[in-house]
């Protein structure tokens, strides 16, 4: 490798906040993730897949929960196997289930997750009620928390997560069972952390609105293995080939010659065409044809494909390469 | 929906140790346990023989202080429970208080104080909460295991200790102290070791299971047959040794080796010692076999 290409590998290096290397947990003789190696830069990543897929034991095995049976892991600077420690003060969990400490009320339960991850008792009263207030926790912090409705577990589930001031987040379902606006709100809240405190945030989730509103960058899994990752971005990006066009004049010629020109891909919503432009052409091309018809472009967009077109475009790819191993 | 975020800010402070960590999570297992009127309530009703024993002691320093009640103990003579005033100065009146015909308010107080001290939190699934921040399994065992071992002390040793304390007070010289003093460390040892027992076994019980309940009907169950089976056999084939299959006479019996203080019935001091290490060994892994943070994965 030359120096160039070194050099860029480092700082490629230096830019993920997560690193995973052939990462491999069993459950006994069932794998639930398949020699896992993905990079994740900072900021907000969703870890999407179906239930069962394997996000909620990366995390867990990540933070020291499950072992891994092969593989590394590298959290911000520390080995997630051998500096367990040291890396789950630096990082904040909110579990998929509902958990707490018995007995507490809600600020009691903050301040105790903040001494267990090492701040001083004064410290960590003080932070309790900043995080309680940042989510929107008032005089119900002086409740027992098991009087508080689900909405407001998953905040104090989430109080609980930050009250250490953690670089990074790893929320497993933070919107489970949360009405419409207790959605939005968590949802807003985790993307404030994003924006105005520079947090870095895993977001493990099957919900795909969830993470396409929130997140930057995805790591697609299914049966334990990844199947995609990379910038949402980029990962929806469509070919360059499919565009949505819509017209003025004579349609109806300008349809005509799109389908003699084998281009017409069909009629989407509010009567844009959808045509695919051959690999020799450009936009260029459109722009001739609708002129030949009489016709005025007054719409002409690159189709994009959504996160759910990836997801099931890469789950299948998965299903049928599995089905002709199987056949084999 | 406005988003607050007065006031969050990073912390760049030291981190705590992992004692101070062990240290807190211990001391708020037991102020959770105080927290309660119902509990306090039921504390109280459990320290009732150090209470009484108070009482005796009034009575053997003020009542029978004076003529009148000097003439009502020699009455009475030296029958029954008077004849507990004959060993005030010794440590026997403190030790039988609490550990000798008390072992029914002990494990009502342990079942329900310390029995369920792991499974409270399974129930709560708790674990996954304590071991993703910077604690291990090790040092939560540690914490839940010093909350039981004090929560015990609060009903076995420090009610006596008080007792000693306000009967010097009421003595109406230094003689009592002087005559009692010598004896307290031991007592205080035979009872610590008997409460730090106690403790482990509980906590240890009780990670195998998430019901509360459950820990709590099964510690008191089991110390209870226990304790009627090595009896029963005792009496039949009239070997005290065979008491070694009741943990209850195997922990007061080292207690009282320790605290210098006579028990009966109880089995030899040295099986008593070797059944009391193999309990700890079997506890210590029973407590690694059971102790999973993840109780469900996916």
């Amino acid at each position: 490798m030359d120096q160039a290409s070194d050099s860029s590998t480092s700082s490629t290096e230096a830019r993920s906040i997560i690193e995973l290397r052939g990462f491999t947990v069993r459950y006994g003789s069932f794998t639930a993730v398949d020699q896992a190696s993905f990079k994740v830069p900072p900021g907000a990543c969703g870890l999407l897949g179906k239930n069962g897929a394997g996000k909620s034991s990366i995390l867990k095995a990540i933070l020291g929960l499950i072992r891994p049976a092969a593989g590394t892991a590298r959290v911000m600077e520390f080995d997630a196997l051998t500096q367990g420690l040291q890396l789950r003060d630096r990082v904040g969990y909110m579990p998929e289930r509902e958990a707490s400490f018995p007995g507490l009320t809600g600020l009691e339960t903050v301040l105790l997750a903040g001494q267990l991850s090492g701040l001083p008792r004064i410290k960590a009263r003080q932070r309790a009620h900043e995080v309680l207030y940042l989510v929107s926790i008032d005089e119900e912090r002086y409740r027992l928390l098991k009087t508080y409705s689900t909405g407001m577990k998953q905040k104090i589930s989430l109080a609980l997560a930050l009250v250490h001031d953690p670089m990074l987040l790893f929320l497993d379902e933070p919107t489970n069972g949360l009405d419409p606006d207790g959605r939005r709100e968590m949802l807003e809240i985790l993307a404030s952390l994003v924006r105005d405190k520079g947090k870095s945030l895993i977001l493990s989730s099957h919900i795909l609105s969830d993470v396409e509103d929130l997140c930057s960058h995805v790591v697609l899994l299914d049966q334990g293995r990844v199947i995609r990752e990379g910038p949402i971005e980029e990962l929806t990006q469509g070919t360059g080939r499919v565009y949505k066009v819509s017209v003025a004049g004579d349609r109806e010629a300008f349809v005509a010659s799109l389908r003699a020109a084998h281009m017409l891909q069909g009629q989407g919503e509010n009567g844009l065409l959808e045509l695919v432009l051959p690999e020799s052409d450009t936009s260029e091309r459109i722009f001739r044809l609708a002129k030949a018809a009489s016709c005025q472009i007054r719409h002409l967009e690159a189709d994009r494909k959504t996160l759910l077109d990836v997801f099931l475009h890469s789950v299948g790819a998965t299903d049928s390469s599995q089905a002709r191993k199987r056949s084999n | 929906m406005v988003v607050h975020d007065f006031g969050y800010r990073a912390y760049e402070g030291e981190r705590t140790s992992s004692l101070t960590r062990c240290f807190e999570l211990a001391k708020s297992e037991v102020k959770r346990a105080f927290k309660g009127k119902r509990f306090l309530l039921f504390y109280i009703f459990c320290i009732t023989p150090a209470i009484l024993r108070l009482v005796l002691l009034y009575v053997h320093f003020v009542v029978q202080g004076d003529e009148q009640g000097s003439r009502l103990a020699a009455r009475m003579g030296n029958r029954g429970f008077w004849s507990i005033l004959a060993i005030v100065d010794q440590p026997e009146f403190y030790f039988n208080a609490m550990l000798a015909g008390t072992m029914v308010l002990v494990l009502m107080f342990s079942a329900v104080a310390i029995s369920g001290i792991v499974a409270k939190d399974r129930a709560e699934n708790a674990l996954e909460l304590y071991f993703t921040r910077g604690i291990t399994p090790l040092h939560y065992i540690i914490a839940k295991w010093a909350a039981a071992f004090f929560l015990m002390l609060c009903q076995l040793l420090f009610p006596i200790l008080a007792v000693w304390i306000l009967g010097v007070y009421i003595a109406p010289d230094w003689q009592y102290f002087a005559d009692t003093v010598g004896f307290m460390p031991n007592l205080i040892l035979g009872l610590s070791f008997f409460c730090a027992s106690l403790a482990f076994l509980a906590t240890a019980l009780s990670t195998s299971t998430d019901s509360p309940r459950f820990a709590l009907m099964r510690w008191f169950g089991a110390f209870m047959l226990l304790s009627i089976l090595g009896t029963i056999i005792w009496q039949v084939f009239e070997k005290p040794e065979l008491l070694v299959v009741s943990p209850w006479h195997v922990l007061t019996q080292v207690a009282a080796w320790l605290a210098d203080v006579e028990i009966e019935p109880g089995p030899d001091t040295k099986w008593a010692w070797l059944a009391w290490l193999g309990m700890m060994v079997l506890a210590a892994f029973w407590m690694r076999m059971h102790l999973k943070p993840v109780e469900v994965v996916g």
